[in-house]
């Protein structure tokens, strides 16, 4: 390569590092299974101050997030919970991307990012980090100025002897604060003290993501490395019988060819070579049951009749206190006395994440140890299964985590990880980065599943719900069986089917399990996501069968709870309900309650010939405590968006077994062309602090389906909204 | 095969097969990472660069169509010392999430802006095809409407 090539390269990776890269290059690498913490690298010498912290003596303050960033902004929310309470310059500090440690587990164990809960779980633990800290800064000031240590203040990475005004900067103590042992009890601010908290401040990794340095799961360069594509098997739950290579072989750069349980892979010196050279392979899958879109949705119809073979689930109550579901006989009686009798079904489709970065990862397997290097959202799972699947101990294996290019739930699998690391079994001693084309990342995901609801409910005349049955079919969550509770239905697929915020009277919620050989996952929000449209699609229909108003029937049904009544009538009077519209404008509300957050979202739409126009999303959100009001917004707007996304257009089917959909060419999501106009409005329940990435998603589909049924009349119980013969500008 | 090709304004001799996507050539063989690879089929725009002038997606242009013609990335649009307005404008508005589209969305805007400085969102919506799964695109407006209102000269 020209001279100015390796200068500029270097110079890109050095800023990659610098601006929260994971410290990749050239084999300098951060994070290791056996260490607590790692080395500072080019930040000079740092002193470290617990696995979080290290300070140069230069006084530049590097703090490392245990989360992995994938746009919810955890590179930037959960360093600044640390440097709050460290009493750091925030405008000042450089935050990395932490190794792979227990020193990074979340208090219940896990170091992965899922569930909405990076912030809600790290936050405790994270103060303390820099309460902590902050305490050793200050003992080592304290002796030198031969003062108690309440004597001391400290802002902006400046120690203050108040008595003398003598000041020390942190770099002038962190070299003997380092050798101290850590406090395990320190004194936390008070959240009135907040300076960082709750306040906006500019993301540390959008800079590098502006200027293309950011280290994403295919951009790191590594010596002798070369490159996977792969080949899976189409149809889903079958294995490879068999294969022709004969082509590939002969093909340009093909080093080797690499036969797995359900694919065949091709190594090649670059990606394209492979790509090319994959392209080429044919493959032959075992015999056994082909899934169709048509047979299956048929299938999951008829079983909602089964009810010898349901699972029940709980209808509320907490962990250590289920109410659990009323029994079948006694849900049948109650409903058959009305007085006012409803009964619908609704369906929604397999979902694909199409997240824009493909899956991607690289491994490095010699005799005794195996680097991983991947854009991953659960890192911690990754020694154990890749331990499992190449016989080397966990200890041998290295991970090291890159930033993401989307997540959405997709990249919690380590499917495609296990796999570059049983590809590259083949080369010893060399990287390989495997590559997924767009179109292995479409027809081999961890599918959102399809799922079909019979929502049945006794009404009284003035709209009490005396009795309430929702039950679901489908299959269960591929992803989540771990996670099962022995005797009641997957909850990543029933939870959140009745919302406890609302008097329900007698409940019960159930579902008939059929099995399926579709590979299938958590996708943003689980089972909200499909639960959120099932369960306010019926308080809509049973509004609009009682001739209520949907916004007064809600409030009127809501127990006691006043975030959640903010929130609806902070939504309603931002979205101008009830004010007068073109009889073609409909607009239609959903409530969202879960990851201890409140949202509110009114969906506007004009409708003229079936042509649906999304002209405006209000929300109203309350997840208590920000760590930074803005990203909580950001985060907001792009849920709306991929909830949007797949309540106007988003369905995958299968079609003699293998998936349909290749790219988003038919796979269409939101763009420009159709993005509508969101407002967020927020809410900030002081002593709660909730959840974020996922709360904007849920809401969508049925206040989209409420807001079309206002202009056209036409009920919409079947997702997308596209099936339904409605187009939309693209 | 010896191709030569013009990138952010440096000659770069490589070798790769005429056919190789214009992209893989950036990325690889030149080895400028900040190109991205999205889709592979030219629909959702991550791997957009300006060539002569116009935003094309570099999945989709052989590299060996593109001898002779001079190449802008992300990383030619402007860095951390010099940010290009557009740059300058998505970390106003705080556009990126997760950042994989940006690269490819800034590049069109670019290509954009040169002849459209000032775009209704009518036009913004008709020319930036671009797909951002985090759903940025509200920010991308304004960051838009922003320096279309900074009149600053985008010029190559």
């Amino acid at each position: 390569m020209p001279d100015r090539a390796d200068k500029a390269f270097l110079e890109m990776r050095r800023r990659a590092f610098l601006l929260g890269g994971s410290g990749l290059a050239l084999g300098l690498v951060a994070g290791g299974c056996t260490k607590l913490g790692f080395g500072a690298e080019e930040a000079g010498p740092g002193n470290k101050i617990g696995a979080f912290i290290e300070i140069g003596n230069d006084g530049r303050v590097t703090i490392v997030t245990p989360g992995a960033e994938m746009g919810q902004g955890v590179s930037s929310s959960l360093p600044k919970i640390v440097a709050e309470e460290l009493g750091a310059d925030w405008a000042k500090v450089e935050v990395r991307l932490s190794g792979v440690d227990p020193a990074f587990n979340n208090p219940r164990g896990r170091q992965r990012s899922a569930n909405s809960d990076a912030v809600t779980s790290y936050y405790d633990p994270l103060r303390k980090v820099g309460a902590s800290a902050r305490e050793m800064l200050v003992a080592v000031a304290a002796t030198r100025w031969q003062v108690d240590a309440d004597t001391i203040t400290v802002e902006n990475g400046v120690l203050t002897n108040k008595e003398s005004g003598e000041k020390l900067a942190f770099g002038d103590v962190a070299e003997d604060a380092a050798k101290l042992p850590i406090p395990e009890e320190p004194t936390l601010k008070d959240p009135k003290n907040f300076t960082l908290i709750g306040k906006t401040s500019p993301r540390k990794d959008i800079p590098a993501k502006v200027f293309g340095t950011t280290v994403f799961g295919m951009d790191l360069v590594l010596p002798d490395m070369l490159y996977a594509a792969v080949k899976h098997v189409p149809v889903a739950g079958a294995v490879l019988a068999g294969f022709d290579a004969e082509t590939a072989k002969g093909m340009p750069g093909v080093k080797e060819i690499v036969p797995l349980e359900n694919a065949v892979a091709v190594i090649a010196d670059t990606y394209w070579q492979a790509q090319q050279a994959v392209d080429t392979i044919e493959l032959k899958e075992s015999q056994g049951e082909r899934v169709d879109t048509d047979e299956l949705m048929k299938r999951f119809r008829n079983a909602l009749d089964d009810d010898d073979n349901t699972l029940p689930f709980p209808v509320g109550g907490t962990f250590d206190d289920l109410i659990l579901s009323a029994e079948q006989s006694e849900i049948d009686q109650l409903l058959a006395r009305g007085p006012i009798k409803f009964e619908q079904e609704y369906s929604v489709p397999y979902l694909a994440h199409a997240t824009m970065e493909p899956m991607c990862a690289t491994a490095l397997i010699e005799a005794d140890r195996c680097e991983i290097w991947a854009p991953t959202q659960a890192a911690d799972r990754i020694p154990p299964e890749v331990s499992a699947a190449i016989g080397l101990a966990e200890s041998a294996i290295t991970v090291h985590r890159t930033f993401i290019g989307g997540g959405f739930g997709r990249k919690n699998e380590r499917d495609f990880i296990i796999q570059a690391a049983l590809i590259a079994q083949a080369k010893p001693g060399r990287p390989v980065m495997l590559i997924w084309s767009r179109q292995q990342d479409t027809q081999h995901d961890y599918y959102r599943p399809a799922t079909v609801v019979r929502s049945r409910a006794a009404l009284k005349s003035d709209g009490t719900i005396l009795a309430v049955h929702g039950r679901a079919a489908g299959q269960t969550l591929t992803a989540g069986v771990a996670m099962r509770w022995e005797g009641f239905a997957d909850a990543t697929i029933v939870g959140g089917m009745l919302l406890p915020d609302y008097e329900m009277g007698t409940a019960r919620i159930d579902m008939v399990e059929v099995p399926v050989p579709i590979r299938t996952g958590f996708w943003r929000s689980v089972s909200l996501s499909n639960n959120g449209f099932f369960a306010e699609a019926v308080i809509n229909d049973i509004a609009a069968q009682l001739g209520r108003d949907p916004l007064e029937y809600r409030l009127a049904l809501l127990r006691e709870s006043p975030r959640a009544e903010a929130v609806i009538k902070l939504a309603a009077e931002k979205a101008g309900w009830g004010k007068s519209k073109p009889a073609n404008v409909g607009r239609g509300i959903a409530f969202t309650h879960a990851w201890n957050s409140h949202c509110a979202q009114i969906v506007e739409v004009t409708v003229t010939n079936k042509r649906v126009v999304v002209n405006r999303i209000v929300c109203a959100f309350d997840c208590g405590t920000q760590i930074d009001p803005d990203n909580v917004v950001a985060q907001i707007e792009g849920g709306i968006v991929f909830g949007l996304s797949a309540a106007l257009f988003g369905e995958i089917n299968f079609r003699d077994g293998a998936v349909v959909e290749e790219s988003f060419a038919d796979y269409p999501v939101v763009t420009m062309a159709n993005m509508p106009e969101i407002e967020v409005y927020m809410i900030q329940t002081e002593g709660e602090i909730g959840g974020v990435g996922e709360a904007g998603v849920p809401g969508v589909a049925p206040a989209l389906t409420a807001a079309i049924f206002e202009a056209t009349g036409d009920h919409i119980r079947n997702l997308p909204i596209t099936k339904a013969g409605y187009e939309v500008p693209q | 095969m010896s191709i030569t090709l013009n990138v952010n304004g440096a000659a770069y001799d490589i070798d790769v097969a005429p056919e190789t996507p214009l992209l893989w050539a950036i990325r690889d063989a030149i080895g400028l990472k900040g190109t991205k690879f999205g889709c592979g089929v030219g629909v959702c725009g991550t791997c957009t660069v300006d060539l002569d002038g116009l935003a094309v997606r570099s999945c989709s242009v052989p590299v060996g169509d593109a001898q002779g013609t001079q190449i802008t990335t992300i990383e030619g649009l402007g860095d951390e010392d010099t940010p290009h307005p557009i740059q300058q404008a998505w970390i106003d508005e705080q556009v990126p999430q997760c950042g994989y589209c940006q690269p490819g969305m800034m590049m069109a805007a670019f290509a954009m802006l040169k002849t459209n400085p000032k775009p209704s969102d009518k036009e913004i919506r008709a020319q930036m095809t671009n797909i951002c799964r985090c759903g940025t695109y509200g920010r991308i407006f304004k960051a838009l409407r922003r320096v279309g209102a900074g009149s600053l000269e985008i010029s190559d």
